[in-house]
């Protein structure tokens, strides 16, 4: 079963979105800002 | 369906309307009416834009797409979600929260007379707000009635009345409160009916990777090969294979869907609700997270659902439910929910259109008082406002209501359609306009007039024939009037950007 890398890189990019993005907002939230 | 699915269906829709009184006590002035005198925390407003933004389409349109799709559509689907709740929360809301608060400007509009000195782009942007929000309201009652005729066995005008006359109650009794804690209530509604969902359809395929392996060995119609769901220029609609556009069409159309979140303005107008800029913070840890999870739950499930149904049904079905991808979603879980259980997961696309109606109105009640009456008229008499606010509110909730007894289109399309257009109208004038200095009045009417001529153009004589979706070329088009029309003038003196 070969995926292709077009639809992998979808996925990634969601997840390392979402993980940047809490990671983000959390470091500005603790920065109190 | 059994009576249990039926009853589970009004329950929810009942208490709706209970959860309207929440926020009586506040909706007796203008101010509590419209903004519920600024007193929304940040897990409230993370939940009412959540779902907001998730109609019914969302739920059939989004999570049966994949059966006529390759994944690569729930892929990017997902990813431009998250891109876009990202960039809203932490872009666009605490800019958005200040300018407002600092200034007292109390609607989309009325910021961008203020953003751009300029009372015609105001007019402008009324005008295009209403009627593309009528227009995506149509498709919001429409995928919510579909469900709620189908499962109680009613005429399709008796379903909008059951679906349109909860919202207008509890708009009127409670205003943005009352909407925003039902939207919280029904907002937890669909992360539980998302998991359901994703939970049935899973445990029944063996997990992703086993049921992608039985999807390979498929042969769908017996000329599909099932190893085309797995590459992105792969499964699609077959005029668009025809013409090897199916890459193009997917990146548009998810971009389009994905993306409108941060100029949209019913849930920008809910950040001139929050309590505080604390509220803005927490909401921007958890209003990302809550549209990601949905997302990678429901977004992905349709290819999967081939492995359920295509044995079940006749092959004249499967050819139709891929025309029709709405209903994939629906006769998945009838097939693999036990009583009771599928009336809350069914309950979900009917609480996403409730959501979303009870908001837009709701914008479109405030863009009515303020930006109509109170510029015409100068009413400044607050039982006369809040009077004009209610009325209106409910007269925008009705007109879309009887409208969509004649319009008739897939689901998933119409709100792209519309959604795509607000997007390409307002990411400028709105979302570029809270940071870049240079923007001027002329480049703001530029980008809302051709950002609704190009996208609602294309989608009726282009899109069919090029197979591009309308957002982008109304969007580059939009965006490039907006920038080059700013560039050519000097800098207003008077702009003051956070």
């Amino acid at each position: 079963m070969e995926i292709d890398i077009g639809i992998i890189a979808g996925y990634a990019i969601a997840l390392a979105g979402l993980i940047i993005g809490i990671a983000f907002s959390v470091y500005k939230e603790l920065k109190g800002e | 369906m059994q009576s249990l699915d039926s009853a589970i269906i009004l329950i929810v829709i009942g208490t709706t309307i209970i959860i309207g009184f929440a926020g009586y006590r506040l909706s007796k002035t203008f101010m509590g009416y419209i903004f519920a005198n600024k007193t929304i925390g940040p897990w409230i407003l993370a939940f009412s834009i959540m779902a907001t933004y998730f109609s019914a389409a969302s739920f059939l349109g989004g999570g049966g797409a994949t059966y006529l799709y390759n994944l690569g559509f729930g892929a990017w689907l997902t990813a431009w979600h998250v891109i876009g709740v990202v960039i809203l929360w932490i872009i666009v809301a605490k800019r958005l929260f200040k300018y407002v608060s600092e200034y007292k400007v109390m609607s989309i509009p009325e910021f961008i007379e203020h953003r751009y000195r300029s009372r015609l782009a105001r007019v402008i942007a009324v005008v295009v707000m209403i009627f593309l929000f009528i227009f995506y309201l149509v498709s919001v009652y429409k995928g919510g009635a579909i469900i709620i005729s189908t499962i109680l066995g009613i005429d399709i005008q008796l379903a909008l009345l059951i679906l349109a006359i909860p919202v207008i109650i509890y708009i009127v009794i409670g205003g943005l409160r009352a909407a925003a804690i039902n939207n919280l209530f029904l907002g937890l509604l669909m992360l539980i009916a998302a998991t359901f969902t994703f939970s049935y359809i899973m445990s029944y395929v063996g997990g992703p990777i086993k049921g992608l392996e039985i999807l390979t060995q498929m042969n769908i119609l017996d000329k599909y090969p099932g190893t085309l769901w797995l590459k992105l220029n792969g499964m699609g609609p077959p005029p668009v294979m025809e013409r090897n556009m199916v890459v193009p069409l997917i990146i548009g159309i998810t971009f389009s869907i994905g993306m409108a979140q941060i100029a949209l303005p019913n849930l920008l107008i809910q950040f001139y609700a929050a309590r505080d800029s604390k509220a803005i913070s927490r909401g921007r840890v958890i209003g990302p997270i809550l549209v990601a999870l949905y997302a990678m739950l429901i977004f992905s499930l349709g290819a999967f659902c081939h492995i359920i149904l295509d044995n079940k049904i006749s092959p004249s079905e499967v050819a139709q439910l891929m025309k029709d991808t709405d209903w994939v979603i629906p006769k998945t879980i009838l097939v693999l929910a036990p009583i009771g259980i599928r009336g809350l997961i069914l309950a979900a696309p009917v609480a996403a259109s409730m959501s979303t109606i009870a908001l837009t109105v709701l914008t479109l009640s405030t863009t009515m008082t303020r930006d109509i009456v109170q510029v015409i008229s100068k009413v400044n008499n607050e039982k006369m406002l809040l009077y004009i606010a209610k009325s209106s509110a409910a007269i925008f909730a009705l007109i879309p209501m009887i409208l969509a007894n004649i319009e008739n289109r897939l689901i998933v399309e119409m709100v792209g359609a519309a959604f795509g257009t607000i997007f390409a109208c307002f990411l400028g004038p709105i979302t570029i306009g809270l940071y870049w200095k240079r923007a001027s009045k002329i480049g703001a009417i530029a980008s809302m007039v051709i950002g609704v001529s190009i996208g609602i153009s294309w989608y009726l004589y282009l899109y069919r024939t090029t197979w591009i979706y309308p957002t982008i070329p109304a969007t580059i088009l939009a965006l490039a009037a907006y920038i080059l029309l700013s560039l050519v003038r000097k800098p207003d003196k008077n702009f003051n950007p956070h």
